[in-house]
């Protein structure tokens, strides 16, 4: 009987890592935090494989800190579908510059190595889903 | 069949807006019992764009981000539900209330508005095709992008002077754009500063007509024949009530604002409104959320009334 619930102790502590490993891949896959120095690669050439949907934020703009929990909410229910890369313009003036960022929060998207489509502002959360909706599906 | 769903969307109350006035009456809804659904577009309301507020008792000084999160949390552990919908139509009478959103549709039996305040926007050609190349509602999310530019604030009130004295501390050189022959709305205290910054021109008596620009701002155009070259503009011209569902349902308006009574009641049995929205003098926070309470006491009244 001990060793049979050491077995099944094994194998649970086993599945469960498991579990937990495929739960942190997810999250992993759903939102990363991008900068200048890795956006090409974490953005642009990531883009090719599946869809990027960048936001670039500052934390003293109060309306990214209202539209960025509705993006991450989206990020985690589409499990994958996109990801979310957020990107700090205060930190990161590379890529503000690039894209002519001029007001914040905004919220680009990348298909195909390319900016396919794009937004500004802090939108209530159905006008931000049907956005994603009709980018990734 | 599916009753349960069905029962499901049925409600005492629906409280549509969650910013101050509609998270406090359901705070208080919710310590009545009443089964309550909350229906809002942004938690918080215009309060999360405060960037700080000083004049809420029992905080020092709070963000507007912190003081929506704590009554989100205070109204979920009463167990009200928050949906973010939009809402587009209201239909009914008292009652029987249908609540459509872009979503589903809801019942209630009572309505509590609590719609607030939109910012205004120029309507002024180019405006529209500007946001985000120049055109800006939130000085302080997008000052840092002006370093060494010329921008343009429009408005006389604190929100505009304000962001004028904050844009030149990145900006060379700051417009203000107003309509007025002074700046007679703002805190004398504001004013003073504005005078004093040597970065700032005051340019009264003028309105921009257009905003003009290939692919970002480059100049605005006033009702004086004045043309003044600038790579911004910041629109302040302060925030207008969000009317559409109380025409809808024929609430009676005053200025475009609801007018309501001491109890919060409106003009039609069974809705009652609370916050920026209604015709009270003050548009602060506290009073939405003084009000958000009345409003909610009274919804619960009229429905131990109507079922005694």
């Amino acid at each position: 009987m001990d060793e049979l619930e050491k077995i099944r102790e094994k194998k649970r502590k086993e599945f469960l890592n498991r579990i937990r490993k495929t739960k942190e891949g997810d999250k992993m896959e759903t939102k990363i935090d991008v900068n200048d120095s890795n956006f090409e690669k974490e953005v642009i050439e990531k883009s090719k494989q599946v869809p990027v949907v960048v936001d670039l934020w500052a934390p003293w703009c109060t309306p990214c800190l209202m539209l960025g929990p509705i993006l991450e909410k989206l990020a985690e229910e589409y499990k994958g579908k996109f990801i979310l890369a957020k990107l700090n313009v205060d930190e990161n003036p590379f890529v503000s510059q690039k894209y002519q960022i001029r007001s914040i929060p905004s919220v680009k998207l990348f298909k195909d190595g390319k900016l396919a489509d794009a937004f500004i502002g802090a939108i209530p959360e159905p006008q931000v889903r049907a956005w994603i909706t009709k980018n990734i599906d | 069949m599916n009753k349960e769903k069905i029962g499901e969307k049925n409600y005492d109350l629906i409280i549509v807006g969650a910013g101050p006035a509609g998270l406090t009456a359901a705070v208080y809804a919710g310590r009545y019992l009443l089964k309550t659904l909350v229906i809002g577009e942004l938690d918080g309301g215009m309060i999360s764009e405060a960037h700080e507020i000083h004049n809420f008792p029992t905080y020092k000084s709070i963000t507007g981000i912190e003081l929506a999160k704590r009554l989100i949390e205070q109204v979920r552990n009463l167990g009200v539900d928050i949906t973010h919908e939009t809402v587009e139509e209201i239909k009914g009478t008292d009652n029987n209330f249908s609540v459509i959103t872009n979503n589903d549709i809801y019942k209630a039996k009572k309505i509590i508005l609590a719609i607030g305040r939109k910012k205004k926007k120029l309507n002024v050609p180019g405006e529209k095709e500007l946001v985000g190349k120049g055109v800006s509602y939130c000085a302080t999310c997008d000052a840092s992008f002006f370093k060494d530019s010329i921008v343009a604030v429009v408005g006389g009130s604190n929100s505009a002077l304000t962001a004028a004295l904050l844009l030149s501390e990145y900006a060379k050189k700051v417009y203000i754009i107003y309509r007025g022959i002074k700046f007679s709305k703002a805190e004398p205290a504001w004013v003073k500063q504005v005078e004093s910054n040597d970065k700032i021109e005051r340019v009264f008596s003028s309105n921009i007509t257009e905003i003009k620009g290939k692919n970002s701002v480059e100049e605005i155009v006033l009702d004086t024949g004045r043309t003044i070259k600038v790579d911004g503009v910041f629109i302040e011209i302060g925030s207008v009530p969000d009317n559409k569902l109380a025409n809808q349902i024929n609430i009676n308006l005053d200025n475009d604002y609801i007018v309501v009574d001491k109890s919060q009641k409106t003009s039609v049995r069974g809705v009652f409104a609370a916050g920026d929205i209604t015709n009270n003098p003050l548009k602060q926070a506290i009073t939405a959320a003084a009000e958000g309470a009345i409003a909610a006491a009274s919804a619960y009244h009229e429905i131990k009334s109507d079922n005694p």
